[in-house]
């Protein structure tokens, strides 16, 4: 299932590669590090977008309570 | 000031950079390199076979293979004959001269060089140990003269091949533009809190508090990130390395001002306060980032022998990519402290309604 | 503005002596931890007792400011504020803090002499790394005390604000102390680095300082 998982995706970064890399999707090269970097790093943003929208909602509840 | 934050130019530019920086940083491919050697120790006098895997190559396809071995600037030799195995695998064939330059030496080691007309350079660095089983005294003259070919070679876009970082260079956009987006967010915090001190104007404060706050999301990220590099890299979630202290103990404190603002009642009493606390904790921090990475070794680019960030390593492909990653993430990091302030002067202006 | 500084340090000095109570509840606190430290771990080598030695230092010094704290607020105390100019209120604190930590720190040095005779052995160096050393901790932790006590003057958050920003100091702290147990050369640019950070965050504090005084 993980193997395949990560077929799927290493699939999508052979598409990618235009410029005529060819060793990405084995792991040797680690690429699955760099995906991981950069999902956390977009998570983290959501996440934090998240709890702006929690502190929106708790101001507009302010606003209607006065 | 106030109307440039409504502009939406700049939050736009951002998005762009910052796709930019995903789709290059990615497909951008890496340079070839080796990969592993076999074997790793030769013996003078001996003719040896390398047997060579390398990353991204392309040797079926190429016109023209040379490869030497060097010792050093003067002393190397050239391959007697090099046999392309597939696209990724060589072996070559070296006639290693019966002394070392050095006679008086066991061993050296010696750099392996492959010069491939379509891809340039494929330079791996004192990869093989050459022995001399009968060391002398006397000195040794020839054999070890050929000269290398100079190749100017095209200029390729594409990553430096670095052995244990290989595709993991890309994460210098993320993960190193992070923190460079950090500081400079912390730094417009900082200057805001010495505004609020000087014109007790508690909109500045509330600026100061959303920039430092983003900061620290920025900072947190930076950490998880980094951790998960280290892990692909140097084998450990975490390593007594001074800049990774540097930037976690920064971190620290920005967290203890977010909960030291939290445990204030009182808005101007709490503005000051923290606005006191930030100033005096940058300041703190300098010593952290500039006497004590000098006084310990570390595992980051340039030092202790590993790839350096700085002159050659950060090349002109890297660079046209990490300088907008971090003016990316930089704007990315404004729009989002920007909402947060808007967030807390509505809120400012709700208790000012509520108190009047 | 000397005459104030002595007032008030006479002051400081008056209210722990009235509390001497406590100050030998300090005192004993550190010989029990230092006994403790003998139990758990008798062959403590010079390398660990660096360690030991300056972590739990820091960690006194975080209770030493909490107690100078601690009688903010009272009637006679609010009394001297008024009459005082608050860099002066600031320095009185961080010389006291300075000669408490030191006089701690000297104390549970001698008790890890006592306890652990046979690597750790009396140097009159020490005692300078030691006097730096206090002045550039209660540098340091004398304004962010006076901070933690508008946040209701908890211990906990005493150490989280305060603890990061020692850290350098701690470090430089335990170097010092190696080098010169175990008889290395000693790098004389730590104690101006030391000292040059105890300026800058003095400083500082005298700059900021009067921001967070009475409102």
């Amino acid at each position: 299932m993980k193997n395949k998982l990560i077929a799927i995706v290493s699939f999508c970064f052979i598409h990618m590669s235009l410029f005529g890399a060819t060793d990405h999707y084995d792991n040797i090269g680690k690429i699955y590090a760099v995906v991981a970097v950069v999902a956390i790093t977009l998570l983290g943003i959501a996440a934090f977008l998240f709890y702006l929208e929690r502190r929106i909602n708790s101001l507009e509840k302010q606003l209607e309570d006065e | 000031m106030q109307k440039l934050l409504l502009q939406s130019w700049w939050k736009l530019l951002g998005i762009i950079i910052m796709l930019y920086v995903l789709i290059a940083g990615f497909i951008v491919p890496l340079k070839p390199g080796v990969l592993s050697i076999e074997p790793l120790e030769i013996e003078c006098g001996s003719s040896a076979i390398l047997h060579i895997s390398a990353y991204n190559s392309h040797f079926n396809e190429v016109k023209k293979l040379k490869a030497y071995l060097k010792i050093d600037s003067i002393n190397q030799i050239e391959a007697a004959d090099i046999r392309v195995l597939n696209r990724k695998e060589l072996d070559i064939v070296f006639d290693i001269p019966s002394h070392l330059p050095d006679t008086s030496k066991t061993s050296e080691r010696a750099t392996l060089v492959i010069l491939d007309v379509d891809q340039g350079f494929l330079i791996t660095p004192s990869a093989i140990a050459i022995t001399q089983s009968e060391p002398s005294n006397y000195p040794f003259y020839g054999q070890w003269n050929d000269e290398i070919d100079s190749f100017s070679g095209h200029w390729s876009f594409a990553f430096p091949f670095r052995s244990i970082l290989y595709e993991t260079i890309r994460n210098t956009f993320f993960h190193v533009a992070i923190w460079f987006a950090m500081f400079v967010l912390l730094i417009v915090g900082l200057i805001y809190s010495v505004k609020y001190l000087y014109g007790r104007q508690l909109n500045h404060d509330a600026v100061a508090a959303s920039f430092t706050h983003v900061a620290v999301v920025f900072g947190l990220l930076g950490v998880a990130t980094g951790s998960v590099w280290a892990k692909n890299t140097w084998g450990v979630y975490w390593t007594n390395d001074p800049k990774l202290n540097m930037s976690v103990v920064a971190l620290m404190i920005y967290l203890a001002y977010s909960i030291l603002r939290s445990s204030i009642a009182g808005d101007d009493r709490r503005a000051q306060v923290s606005a006191a606390f930030n100033i005096f904790a940058f300041a703190a921090m300098i010593p952290l980032i500039f006497i004590i990475p000098r006084m310990t070794s570390s595992l980051h680019p340039g030092n202790g022998g590993n790839p350096a960030l700085g002159g050659e390593d950060l090349d002109h492909t890297l660079r046209l990519i990490f300088y907008p990653a971090i003016i990316g993430l930089t704007l990315l990091g404004t729009w989002i402290s920007t909402l947060l302030y808007r967030i807390r002067k509505i809120q400012l202006k709700i208790i000012d309604r509520s108190l009047n | 503005m000397l005459n104030s500084i002595i007032t008030l340090l006479k002051y400081n000095i008056n209210v722990e002596y009235r509390r001497y109570a406590q100050l030998g509840g300090v005192v004993l606190f550190s010989w029990i931890v230092c006994y403790l430290i003998y139990r758990v771990h008798p062959g403590m080598d010079v390398m660990e007792f660096g360690y030991v030695y300056w972590i739990f230092l820091m960690i006194l010094c975080v209770n030493i400011c909490l107690r100078i704290e601690s009688h903010h607020g009272s009637a006679e105390h609010l009394f001297l504020y008024q009459h005082s100019e608050p860099n002066n209120v600031l320095v009185a604190k961080i010389v006291f803090n300075a000669m408490y930590i030191f006089i701690l720190g000297f104390l549970f040095y001698i008790f890890f002499i006592i306890y652990f005779s046979s690597a750790i052995i009396f140097h009159l160096e020490f005692l300078l790394v030691l006097i730096v050393g206090s002045i550039s901790l209660s540098a340091s932790m004398s304004f962010v005390s006076a901070i933690n006590s508008y946040a209701g003057g908890q211990n906990t958050l005493l150490s989280i604000l305060a603890l990061p920003l020692l850290i350098p100091v701690i470090l430089i702290l335990k170097s010092l102390t190696d080098e010169i147990f175990l008889n290395e050369n000693i790098e004389y640019l730590k104690y101006l680095t030391l000292i040059s950070i105890s300026f800058i965050t003095g400083a500082l504090s005298l700059i900021l300082f009067p921001f967070v005084w009475k409102e």
